[in-house]
């Protein structure tokens, strides 16, 4: 083995001790080859379930890209009032569990409104498309920022309107990878279900192994991995180099238009209406003052005692993603993003049998395997920013680099560049983990805070004053959140 | 074997291509403690002929010596590390988050230039009041003179400069002249990349022939 | 060598911190949260014993902690499993996750809602109902049985909870125990006939009801009374045709529970009257399996719903085979 490939074998170990070790162990132990020998690729039914799936996470993640993509152009080449805070916003309601903005939603216009054969899938993706636009923006938000200096110039002496077309253009390659993201991440999302009837593949793997025939219920996620794997090869070898790309994030020169300003004011009622909605239904009755006063609290302990966790996770992620663009190992990358694909279920189910009686009975009480669990499924976020964060280093820098020792160069030099770019994924992780309910449910030690799976049994229960409370706290850290990767994007807006 | 046996860098047959284009096949050699320019028009390969021997764009066939050993053995030949080159392109390469100072001692680490000698040759290209500065509060001219600061300070006995007098003036062009001239005289030796002829040193002009 | 006394301090610490004194129990519950907690809490200013809680949520996002239970096989975590659906209690008792029970614990319980072996006891439970809208003609004349629900009368206006998880599993489960698997698929086959609706959970089927989307919904008497004490107006039929079905909680103490004694210490609280009686008063409307546990007077009683008996042991080993079949005719169509 080459001395590079091995050098990278360490960002693939979270990735192979907590998903490719137990999860095979446990494909052996349910008898799955003996099944595949049997009958590969299930019924036609099951290939049904498949194809609906990767057609729901597609038009998802492609009206998420779109929305997602007409707010970073606006936000990033325009200035005017309140633009972070805007920005803030836009961004602050991706960390709301989808359970609460389906329930806020319903609330609203009512189960009933959208009446077609269709309607149970429109409104799941309606759904899932209103709760990802924001990682959509903040993608696309970074890529324009990163754009080379002498292009934006060149844009900024263009009538705005063309201006904002053009970049809406040049955004364009980064918005075909951003759908490829999305739908890696949707495409497990077993949040579908509560939105609608619709069923996914994370529901009918969940169904198999309820009733206890878990070797179908792995041959489905393998049949899953094999219909996405081309799309996922695809996405890992076919980013090309931005040669010339710079910081550029100033807004000096960038057209005020007031149509655009009165359109980002449109595009943040929905998000005010959930804000309002959630903040009446949170407000307590005056017999309820002092019981709500210790939830608040609660709550907001909760949550800031995940943080620190969350953001654990998602660094090592983002960090293992990066070190494997960066060493341009596309074999290691591809086996980061697998593990997106399956329902969270899995992976730590494989865990708890596999992996956790080896470990100390010391480590119990620490939610180190749910980390562990956590940090694998936010493989394909680690992958896609270490791929673009690879990327957007202007060559003359990068082959600069390369003329130092790796390890000094790698970590001192391109490490650092590539800040601007991993910040905001580790973000984005931070909050894929905190709204993260399946590995909690079967992995957090008992009495470990977890503000997502707290928020979901108050819904199921209908306990919804409870629930917009914390939703509300949700809210506000998405906010600062989004302030963390938002300001220094705009840092020069006045 | 010594150094002295043999020539700073061979260049024998050798054919790069980039994109769809084709360079060479060329051949020529530098002796240690020289000069040689490669000269000719846009787009002729000058600078991807010295990105083939940086060991930073592949080589189709033919063979790199650098100090009498071969860079293309192996299935990727020797990294751009382990070389013995220094290299400095014709696009802007600082690193913005570190103070050139910064960015010349990181280089400087592997058998560089002491932090004495980073500073004396900082006042040969009047760049000592700069040093401390980020890239971003450069001039043009100044950034060009910092990214050769950086370059030499590196350890590489080969240094392979791609343009280094394109954003000076007459002072900063004399100033760095003198700077080869001293680093040849220490025993490197210098490869450069410049698109007219040039009378001061040896030059090899590249044609579409 | 400093580093490693740093390291040295930190490990101690970390092992220090999970050596506590205090007598603690790890229970994983399914109920509602809302009213758990407070019974959990009464157990802990009552014995002094510290309970850590693990709770579920809905069943169709998560594989929930009758998997976890599964998945902590080889060194169990939890001590007392309180489950409010019965079935996969059941095989979880066949399949020797559960330890015996302490003598006396649900005195008053009749046996029909125990273990023979006391590997789990059921106490106060919720019962299957229909949630019929109101001024429609199924508040005038109500399905009796699930067989009713295929009447073209009906047709495109029931919805049903996804056959494959919660308590629309171990209804349906118990059905096929009942009726055998010839009659059950054709139940299937003429619901699905009748063009019933499949959603995502028993709350979905109430909320179609309520919207008028739907005139007939399958589902459980606590989703009910949950939005009827916030006002809405529903109408309920216990399918007494086929005879009522009640589905108690069940307690079980885990094989190999780390905290042996206080697991059986919980198990017989939780399995005591006045608990029953909690249940009852509360927002969930739940049936006490005594007879003489108090219930207030807007709530359901044993004695008038008179559930039909089930066998368990039968019901648990039909659930797998129940859910293919309903997965098959119901959502492959």
């Amino acid at each position: 083995m080459k001395k590079r490939q091995i050098g990278a074998f360490w960002a693939l170990l979270p990735v192979l001790i907590g998903f490719y070790f137990p999860v095979i162990s446990m494909m052996i132990h349910d008898g799955l080859f003996e099944a595949v020998a049997g009958e590969f690729g299930g019924s036609s039914s099951s290939q049904s379930v498949i194809l609906t799936t990767v057609r729901i996470a597609t038009m998802s993640a492609v009206l998420a890209t779109l929305v997602g993509l007409l707010d970073a152009v606006l936000l990033a080449g325009t200035r005017g009032p309140a633009r972070v805070l805007i920005a803030g916003m836009l961004l602050a309601t991706f960390l709301i569990p989808p359970a609460a903005l389906a329930s806020a939603v319903q609330g609203v216009i009512g189960s009933s409104t959208l009446r077609a054969t269709i309607r149970d899938e429109l409104g799941a993706v309606c759904m899932l498309a209103f709760r990802w636009a924001p990682v959509a923006c903040a993608m696309l938000l970074g890529a324009a920022v990163l754009w080379p200096v002498q292009q934006e110039r060149a844009l900024r002496g263009l009538s705005p309107r063309v201006a904002l077309f053009v970049r809406a253009r040049c955004l364009m390659p980064q918005a075909l990878r951003c759908v490829g993201l999305l739908v890696l991440l949707l495409i497990s999302a077993s949040e579908l279900p509560s939105y609608a009837g619709v069923e996914t593949i994370s529901q009918r793997v969940h169904a198999r192994l309820t009733v206890g025939d878990a070797a179908e219920g792995w041959q489905l996620a393998l049949g899953m991995l094999v219909a996405v794997a081309p799309v996922l090869l695809f996405l890992v070898w076919k980013l090309p180099r931005s040669d010339r790309s710079q910081w550029g994030g100033t807004v000096t020169g960038l057209p005020r238009l007031r149509g655009v300003d009165l359109l980002l004011v449109i595009r943040s009622i929905p998000v005010l209406a959930l804000v309002f909605i959630l903040a009446v239904t949170a407000w307590p009755r005056a017999s309820e003052m002092a019981v709500a006063g210790s939830e608040f609290i609660d709550g907001v302990v909760g949550i800031f005692q995940e943080l620190p966790r969350a953001f654990i996770a998602s660094s090592i992620a983002v960090i293992c993603g990066w070190r494997l663009a960066d060493g341009g190992h596309r074999w290691g990358l591809l086996l980061l993003c697998l593990p997106t694909v399956l329902p969270s279920s899995l992976g730590a189910l494989a865990l708890l049998h596999v992996v956790r009686p080896t470990l100390p009975l010391v480590l119990d009480d620490l939610p180190i395997l749910l980390t562990l669990a956590q940090t694998c499924k936010l493989g394909a976020v680690g992958a896609a920013a270490g791929l673009v964060a690879s990327r957007v280093i202007p060559l003359s820098e990068s082959n600069s680099s390369r003329l130092l020792a790796p390890v000094t160069g790698r970590w001192r030099v391109r490490f650092p560049r590539a800040l601007p770019v991993l910040l905001p994924a580790v973000v984005i992780g931070v909050a894929l983990v905190m709204g993260e309910v399946e590995a909690t449910l079967l992995m957090a030690p008992p009495g470990h805070p977890s503000p997502a799976l707290e928020l979901h049994q108050l819904l199921h229960f209908r306990n919804d004053e409870q629930a917009a409370r914390i939703a509300l706290l949700l809210a506000l850290v998405g906010s600062m959140l989004a302030a963390i990767v938002v300001a220094p994007l705009r840092r020069k807006d006045k | 074997m010594t150094q002295a046996n043999h020539p700073a860098l061979e260049v024998a047959d050798l054919i790069v291509i980039r994109g769809t284009h084709s360079i060479g096949p060329i051949t020529f050699q530098l002796s240690i403690g020289k000069q040689l320019a490669l000269t000719g028009g846009n787009g002729i390969g000058k600078s991807s002929m010295l990105l083939a021997i940086a060991g930073l764009l592949p080589v189709t066939s033919g063979t790199i010596r650098i100090s009498g050993e071969s860079m293309l053995s192996g299935s990727d030949g020797v990294e751009p590390w382990q070389r013995g080159i220094s290299w400095l392109g014709q696009e802007r390469g600082l690193w913005p988050h570190l103070s050139i100072e910064a960015q010349c001692r990181l280089v400087a680490r592997d058998g560089g230039k002491t932090a004495e000698q980073i500073v004396a040759v900082a006042q040969s290209l009047d760049m000592a009041e700069l040093i401390q500065r980020r890239p971003a509060a450069l001039s043009g001219g100044e950034a060009q003179r910092a990214e050769l600061l950086r370059t030499v300070s590196g350890g590489g006995a080969l240094l392979l400069l791609d343009e280094p007098f394109s954003a000076q003036n007459e002072d900063g062009r004399r100033r760095i002249e003198t700077l080869l001239e001293q680093e040849c005289q220490a025993g490197r030796s210098v490869l450069l990349a410049l698109h007219q002829t040039d009378s001061e040193r040896e030059t090899l002009t590249l044609t579409q022939n | 060598m400093a580093r490693l006394r740093v390291w040295g301090v930190l490990l101690l610490l970390l092992i220090g911190c999970g050596g506590e004194d205090t007598r603690t129990v790890t229970i994983y519950c399914s109920h509602d949260r809302a009213h758990s907690q407070k019974i959990l809490d009464l157990f802990e200013r009552a014995t002094g014993i510290e309970v850590e809680a693990v709770f579920d949520t809905e069943a169709t996002k998560t594989v929930g902690l009758v998997q976890r239970v599964r998945g902590e096989k080889a060194r169990p975590r939890c001590d007392v499993h309180w489950s409010n659906e019965p079935l996969h209690a059941v095989r979880l008792a066949a399949d020797g996750f559960y330890d015996v029970l302490p003598l006396g614990a649900g005195e008053g319980i009749p046996a029909e809602w125990r273990d023979p072996d006391r590997l789990w006891c059921g106490f106060a439970g919720r019962v299957r109902v229909l949630a019929l809208a109101p001024e429609t003609k199924a508040i005038d004349s109500p399905p009796r049985q699930l067989s009713d629900l295929a009447m073209e009368q009906w047709r495109g206006r029931v919805a049903i909870a996804d056959p494959r998880f919660g308590t629309t599993a171990s209804h349906l489960a118990i059905v096929r125990s009942r009726i055998g698997p010839d009659r059950y698929r054709q139940l299937l086959e003429s619901l699905r006939a009748n063009d019933v609706q499949m959603v995502s959970s028993n709350s979905s089927s109430r909320d179609r009801v309520l919207s008028g989307e739907v005139w007939i919904g399958l589902t459980d008497t606590d989703d009910i009374e949950v939005v009827r004490r916030r006002g809405a107006s529903l109408g309920e039929e216990f399918l007494r045709g086929d005879g009522v079905l009640l589905l108690p909680n069940v307690i079980a103490i885990i094989k190999g529970a780390p905290h042996p004694e206080e697991a059986r210490e919980l198990a017989q609280w939780l399995l005591k009257k006045e608990v029953e009686e909690l249940l009852a008063a509360s927002s969930s409307r739940q049936v006490p399996l005594r007879r003489e546990a108090l219930v207030p007077p807007t709530g359901l009683t044993i004695a008038e719903l008179d559930p039909v008996e089930v066998d368990w042991n039968d019901a648990a080993s039909q659930l797998a085979e129940a859910i293919r079949e309903a997965e098959r005719i119901l959502l492959d169509h």
